[in-house]
């Protein structure tokens, strides 16, 4: 996928502020709800949002590898393994929070100063193939506001059951 | 190198903690002015330390995962010069950059702190090193920002003593 400069613009301003989005989402869900599912194979809202502190982190990693090493291996690994793995319920929310907050914060820099030509830099990645620095845009652009929505649309499911 | 014991463990998480601590601290000794200076053409200025620094936490944070959740993983090797040389790289601000420190290092702590005893046996595959077993890893990463703010103690003496202005 390659972008044109109004889709970076626009995806890069998305990106800036996914996690003053996320974050309102996180405080509208009411403290009763917040580690329920909403059906047994969905994520509850805070593990959304630990997934996308662990997300982030690895994130912030794949667009330093694309636009320094060349063709670099960009590992993949198993979202819903990791929940369980890593026990999400009982991780921080606030460090889960904090993290996304500063390495985004830390991450918009970087991609502001990337050269034109920067966008075409090219991985391989282990589950998905070629990935370009311009894919990563478009699927780390929204990706706080997709799980944004994701928990909206939890606690919409979780009050019409009755919770 | 041996696995540790817990009470190695305790240790070198304790030292991983205070890592933060000892940047924070050697950073605070660091005169505003001296900050992008570096003290020879091939050494990096306290900036370009920090930045590497933040850069290194969040590598080392997927590492870490990695070889908790996915035995057997590959570890890829970066070379830490070629990314300083990264557009924007100069000016990669050190508050943003120490708070990346601070906030993914404490989330990663808790998770190496709860981590089943089982996990302290997994191995990776790093690109340039080969065996890289999860203690290992620890043991050696968990003195990274140490040696780093003896780096910026340095720069900071042997700009004193070139009474650089």
């Amino acid at each position: 996928m390659a972008l044109s400069s109004d889709e970076r613009k626009e995806l890069m301003s998305r990106y800036a502020n996914g996690p003053a989005v996320l974050l309102a989402a996180w405080e509208a869900v009411p403290p009763e709800l917040q580690k329920l599912r909403p059906a047994e194979d969905a994520w509850s809202a805070h593990e959304i949002i630990v997934h996308c502190a662990d997300s982030e982190t690895f994130a912030s990693t794949r667009i330093r590898l694309l636009i320094s090493d060349p063709n670099p291996i960009i590992v993949g690994y198993d979202q819903d393994e990791w929940v369980h793995i890593f026990r999400y319920h009982d991780r921080r929310i606030d460090l889960a929070l904090d993290t996304i907050r500063v390495v985004r914060a830390n991450t918009v820099p970087v991609i502001e100063a990337m050269p034109e030509a920067a966008w075409s830099a090219t991985g391989s990645h282990t589950q998905s193939g070629r990935i370009t620095a311009d894919d990563w845009l478009a699927s780390y652009g929204v990706h706080l506001h997709d799980h944004a929505d994701q928990i909206a649309a939890n606690v919409r499911s979780l009050q019409e059951a009755g919770q | 190198m041996t696995p540790l014991t817990p009470e190695q463990r305790q240790m070198v998480l304790a030292t991983f903690v205070d890592g933060i601590t000892s940047l924070e601290q050697a950073l605070a000794d660091a005169p505003e002015q001296w900050l992008d200076v570096r003290p020879s053409v091939d050494e990096w200025s306290i900036r370009e330390i920090v930045v590497h620094c933040a850069d290194m936490e969040l590598m080392s944070s997927v590492r870490c995962r990695m070889l908790m959740a996915e035995p057997e993983t590959l570890i890829a090797g970066i070379d830490p010069d070629i990314w300083a040389a990264a557009p924007g790289y100069q000016g990669m601000g050190i508050v943003e950059s120490m708070a990346v420190i601070r906030s993914t290092r404490l989330f990663t702590v808790q998770i190496l702190a709860q981590m089943p005893e089982h996990m302290w046996e997994n191995v990776g595959h790093h690109s340039e090193s080969g065996s890289l077993p999860l203690f290992t890893w620890l043991s050696y990463f968990a003195n990274h920002l140490d040696v780093h703010a003896m780096q910026i103690r340095s720069n900071i003496r042997i700009l004193e003593s070139s009474n650089w202005p």
